[in-house]
């Protein structure tokens, strides 16, 4: 079992064929920091994480708001650059964002683009990797079928309620079968048992694409259905199992 | 909590902020330059045409009245700066007796037709100097130039003055003069315009006032009617500025000497007849002003909507966020008012500021207004625009959407949006209507957009010809916005397949969402089409009248360098020969001139050699009716006895071609009228030298044999356009002074059409400037900030796997879409809008035109600014892709 904070290399989780796994990880954090400037305060939003996440790995991402989780994320997706240590993707070959479709980012709150429908709004990120717009079309109509809106498929973002664009990122996101799917609250505006289909959608991606996953989230009931727990506190990210919720956040491993 | 707000906008949002000040900026600097160049159009308008007045009155004594009694009161006039009496004596003629060329003892005798003397004082030159101009010689006996040609006559030389009744009287010519204002100087004082003499006389001579009155006291018993007295009087031309005050001034003075005078004085009010033209060149600046100046200021306005709007979707989250957190209406209402006020103020400075420049480098005077109190109006008026405009883009919308939206509809709308009201009854139909049912009115022949009846006091300037224009302008807006919304909704699969070049496998889906922003990108195409129409039309206005003012030079000069021979002259057509090797002519081809009579009018004819008269001078088709000018002159050249007529001719002797004209024409041999049959070939309008009504051209081969002299009239001089004042100094030191020698250049500065004191030139460097920046800005800024707008929806795309060559791509199709339709509506409305202007304001051209001038070069800056803006927003609303943090903005993700 990995740990962020943990050092020690993981064994792979119990439910995988140990042929099936790659030998390197998807992403590799090491000491990484960022800091960014909102108004005149100088925010730590991660401090000195140490992380990773190998094929097949299903991570729950837990903390309190404005802990760092949704920053965390976006550094594993290469989206923003640390402020100080070193992110890599030896899995993949490269940067993130030289390879598209091999890592995606389903965002808290509304992603849509509000000037495409629902069918191109899932179809664009295949039309980004060069697929013909007939393709991207019909598998995106596919995607959406599967998780259950395929109704939905000429409605603008507009018009949906907020679950049904959370789904509707959710199908964006899983369109080109990434191999490192990272998720930031993505059962926040869903009711419970939507919310549970969304998490079972994402971890039989994750499997069935040999993907690695990171799901950012406040619901204690998510974050029990993965074996990883990650645990985010002002910045510092420590192994769920290695804190306590009353520990102060020095208490974290990896230190 | 306004102030915090306000230093929010600043912070948060000041590119935006500082665009749309820019806009409210763009729209009071346009006002206020206007207002400068109106200031300094009528201000030096009265100034500059009481420049030229050679002579301010000439006050007649009449008949039996006593001329020193109306000198006093001419002299105690108020505002009169000088008085002299000037005494006109009529003769049968002059005669001079010269030695023969090329034989010193021989001598020959010049006699003149029937003259004018006039006796001068020995100050009148120093008081009235633009009245004479000395060719040769100095004060004393000085010879008109063409009386002096008649005669054969110079400085030194001998003449006699006919007498009725007495021995003629011998002077000796101490010089040579020009007359430049003849017309004025020999007005039949009082007459109506229409019986005034068709010319002035042929022979003058001046004389001082003592020889004079030696030379024709002794006339006075036996014929008192052959001489009269005038007062000459310089008045003060400290005049109001603006022209129709000043002509009312002007001829109020000149009445109250009349009514004092008791019939005993006529004003020849030579002021007053100046101040009248330049009164009505001063209704038309007010008219140019309206027709080429607001439309800047209007889509300034609409610019600044545009960046507004472009801001809305902020605005309105912003508000329904204010909203769910407890604000009330009232408060938000303040809060847009400050952003509202801070861009009005901001951009009132920044304009004033601007104009006030661009007035002192463009007309020297930073004011915007004659007068304080015009400066305060003007300063005033473009302030109050600049406040309106930006309540009218920021605080208006937002009051309104505050009335209807609630909280969840904060959220972006896009796509679904209802047809517009307009749109469902055909607005902009009805407005393309209306447009051309008034332009339809106002462009009959006939219609006088100015009317300033001669001694009226009152100018009636009809600006309601300006609603045609106006309809046409807001008509084809919304056509164009129409016909966007319709390309992009219901022929989304075209524009998918005309951007599919540049947005390769996005093509689709780029399609798709400008479909989706169909409305503001519409309205963005809107602006530029319109921009791009402004500067189209204006630019091709100013072309089409300094094309129009280079025809009206070139047709009353005849040439680059016309070289006018004086009448009588015998002088043939071998004498081009010597003026062809004058350095800088490249040909120099004579035409004659002569009087015939088609039935009984007296008409000008021109004999030419159509072979080679456009070597000489231009012929455009225009001149010609009926066929291009190569066709008509094949025409005379086939048939020597063929002749051009005018079309009035040809109505009023209902000819048809080949129909013979019999024409009386003088032989030169006998001096007698001869019949001379020719044969109508086709009409002719213009000619060079020609004058404005009938006159007739034919073969001059055949006018030679016919009336038995190939004496030439004119030269015409060909110099490619090239240094024709100074070809024309060397031509002159060569035939002497007594040649009359005029360039093209010079001529031009002094025919100019009305609008002469009206410095069109100074109005159009505005407007074509402005034109620029709304073109570049309706391009580019707004795409720019459309897409600024989007950077969310960017930031996204990037996550999901966007490159930068995405986004170009992406970006690139909107802007092609937005600069194809744009730059297309523009050329379209702009040509539609530069016909209506030059057939409204046809009263400004002289000539009136037959083609616009289209300015090629102006209009590719244009379109290369506009392409080269939108390249740059391209470039910049993509930038983000290549930085190092690519997420979506923190705060909204």
């Amino acid at each position: 079992m990995s740990s962020g904070a943990d050092l020690e290399r993981p064994s792979p989780e119990d439910d995988l064929p140990e042929d099936d796994l790659p030998e390197e990880d998807l992403v590799e954090c090491r000491r990484v920091s960022r800091h960014y400037r909102a108004g005149t305060a100088d925010v730590l939003a991660v401090n000195e994480a140490d992380c990773w996440v190998s094929p097949g790995m299903l991570v729950a991402l837990t903390g309190p708001s404005g802990s760092g989780k949704s920053t965390l994320l976006h550094l594993l997706a290469g989206l923003e650059r640390p402020t100080s240590g070193r992110i890599s993707w030896p899995a993949l070959g490269g940067m993130p964002r030289d390879l598209p479709g091999a890592v995606a980012m389903m965002f808290q709150g509304p992603s849509l683009l509000p000037d495409l429908d629902v069918v191109e709004n899932v179809g664009l990120p295949l039309l980004l990797t060069g697929e013909p717009a007939g393709v991207a079309t019909a598998r995106a109509t596919e995607m959406l079928r599967k998780v259950g809106i395929a109704e939905l498929g000429a409605n603008l973002p507009e018009e949906l309620s907020g679950g049904q664009a959370q789904r509707v990122a959710l199908a964006r996101a899983l369109i080109t079968r990434p191999r490192l799917i990272l998720a930031d609250e993505p059962t926040g505006q869903l009711d419970r048992a939507t919310g549970s289909q969304v998490i079972s959608v994402l971890r039989q991606a994750a499997l069935e694409f040999g993907a690695g996953l990171v799901v950012a989230t406040h619901d204690h009931a998510v974050a029990d259905r993965f074996g990883v727990r990650w645990r985010m506190y002002n910045g510092r990210l420590v192994a769920a199992e290695d804190v306590d919720d009353r520990a102060t956040p020095s208490a974290g491993v990896g230190r | 909590m306004k102030l915090t707000w306000l230093l929010g906008l600043l912070r948060h949002r000041g590119p935006r902020l500082v665009a749309t000040a820019a806009g409210v900026a763009v729209a009071v600097a346009l006002l206020g330059t206007l207002g400068a160049f109106l200031a300094a159009s009528t201000a030096t308008m009265t100034d500059r045409a009481t420049r030229a007045v050679a002579v301010d009155w000439q006050v007649q004594v009449a008949p039996g009245g006593a001329p020193a009694q109306l000198l006093d009161a001419v002299r105690t006039a108020p505002d009169t700066t000088a008085a002299v009496p000037v005494d006109f004596g009529q003769t049968s003629g002059f005669v001079a007796v010269t030695r023969a060329t090329g034989d010193p003892a021989a001598t020959t005798t010049q006699t003149t037709g029937p003259g004018v003397v006039l006796g001068l004082p020995e100050n009148y030159r120093s008081l009235f100097p633009a009245a004479i101009r000395v060719l040769a010689g100095s004060g004393g006996v000085l010879l008109a130039q063409q009386t002096a040609a008649n005669l054969h006559a110079a400085a030194g030389d001998t003449i006699q003055i006919n007498r009725s009744g007495l021995a003629p009287a011998s002077v000796r010519v101490d010089g040579i003069v020009a007359l430049p204002q003849a017309d004025s100087l020999f007005q039949r004082v009082g007459a109506a315009p229409k019986s005034q003499p068709p010319a002035p006389p042929d022979n003058v001579l001046l004389l001082p006032e003592a020889q004079w009155h030696q030379v024709f006291d002794p006339l006075a018993p036996a014929h008192p009617d052959q001489l009269s007295t005038q007062i000459h009087a310089a008045r003060s031309h400290r005049l109001p500025a603006d022209p129709a005050q000043a002509y009312n001034t002007v001829v109020g003075a000149a009445h109250n000497l009349e009514l004092r005078a008791a019939g005993a004085a006529m004003v020849g009010d030579n002021l007053a007849a100046t101040l009248d033209k330049a009164r009505g060149d001063a209704a038309y600046a007010q008219v140019l002003f309206l027709f080429l100046g607001l439309p800047g200021a209007v889509l300034a306005g609409l610019f600044t909507a545009a960046v507004a709007a472009a801001g809305a979707s902020r605005r309105r989250r912003e508000q329904a966020l204010l909203r769910a957190r407890g604000a009330d209406a009232g408060q938000l209402v303040q809060l847009v008012a400050v952003e509202a006020a801070a861009v009005g103020v901001a951009g009132c400075v920044a304009g004033l500021g601007a104009a006030a420049l661009i007035g002192w480098l463009t007309f020297g005077s930073a004011s915007f207004g004659s007068t304080t109190a015009n400066a305060v109006a003007w300063g005033a008026a473009a302030t109050s625009t600049g406040l309106v405009i930006a309540a009218a883009t920021i605080l208006l919308p937002a009051y309104r959407e505050l009335r209807t939206a609630t909280v969840v509809a904060g959220r972006v709308v896009v796509g679904r949006a209802e047809t517009p009201r307009w749109s469902r009854y055909g607005l902009d139909l009805w407005l393309l209507a209306g447009g051309g049912a008034v332009f339809w009115a106002t462009s009959r022949s006939g219609y006088q957009l100015v009317l300033a009846p001669e001694g009226v006091p009152g100018i009636s300037v009809s600006y309601w010809a300006f609603a045609g224009p106006a309809l046409l302008w807001a008509g084809s807006g919304l056509l164009v916005w129409r016909l966007v919304e319709l390309l992009l909704g219901r022929g989304r699969p075209i524009v998918a397949a005309i951007i599919a070049p540049l947005a390769g496998n996005l093509a689709t889906t780029s399609a798709a969402m400008l479909s989706r922003r169909r409305r503001p990108l519409a309205r963005s195409i809107v602006l530029l089409g319109l921009a791009v129409a402004f500067a189209a039309s204006t630019a091709t206005f100013n072309a089409t009248y300094r094309q129009q003012a280079e025809v009206d030079a070139q047709l009353t000069n005849g040439a680059d360098v016309t070289v006018s021979q004086p009448p009588g002259s015998t002088a043939g057509p071998a004498a081009a020969a010597q003026l062809a090797v004058v350095a800088g002519v490249q040909a120099a081809e004579p035409i004659q001139h002569r009087f015939g009579y088609v039935g009984t009018d007296l008409q000008d004819l021109y004999g030419i050699n159509p072979a080679t008269i456009t070597r000489g001078t231009s012929l455009p088709d225009q001149y010609f009716q009926g066929g291009t000018a190569a066709e008509l002159l094949g025409r005379l050249a086939a048939a020597p006895d063929s002749i051009l007529v005018s079309a009035e001719t040809v109505n009023d002797f209902q000819l048809r071609p080949g129909d013979l004209l019999n024409l009386r024409l003088p032989d030169a041999r006998t001096g007698q009228l001869i019949p001379v049959p020719f044969h109508y070939a086709g009409i002719v309008t213009e000619f060079p030298t020609a004058p404005k009504d009938s006159f007739l051209v034919a073969n001059a081969a055949y006018l030679a044999t016919a009336t038995g002299s190939d004496a030439v009239g004119a030269f015409l001089v060909d110099t490619g356009g090239q240094d024709t004042a100074a070809i024309a100094g060397r031509i002159q030191a060569l035939l002497g002074p007594s040649a009359t020698v005029t360039d093209v250049g010079t001529v031009r500065g002094q025919v100019g059409s009305s609008l002469t004191a009206v410095d069109l030139a100074g109005l159009t460097r505005i407007e074509l400037g402005f034109a620029l920046v709304l073109a570049a800005a309706g391009g580019g800024l707004v795409l720019a900030l459309g897409l600024a707008e989007r950077r969310r929806g960017i930031a996204i795309a990037v996550a999901l796997g966007a490159r930068r060559r995405h986004l170009r791509r992406l970006a690139a199709s909107e802007a092609l879409v937005l600069g194809g339709a744009g730059l297309g509506a523009g050329a379209a409305t702009g040509w539609v809008l530069a016909e209506m202007l030059v057939a409204v304001l046809t009263g400004v051209f002289d000539p009136p035109p037959a083609t616009i001038a289209v300015p090629w070069a102006y209009l590719g800056v244009v379109t290369v600014l506009v392409i080269g803006a939108l390249a740059v927003a391209t470039a910049v609303a993509t930038r983000p892709a290549g930085q190092p943090d690519i997420a979506p903005p923190r705060e909204e993700v």
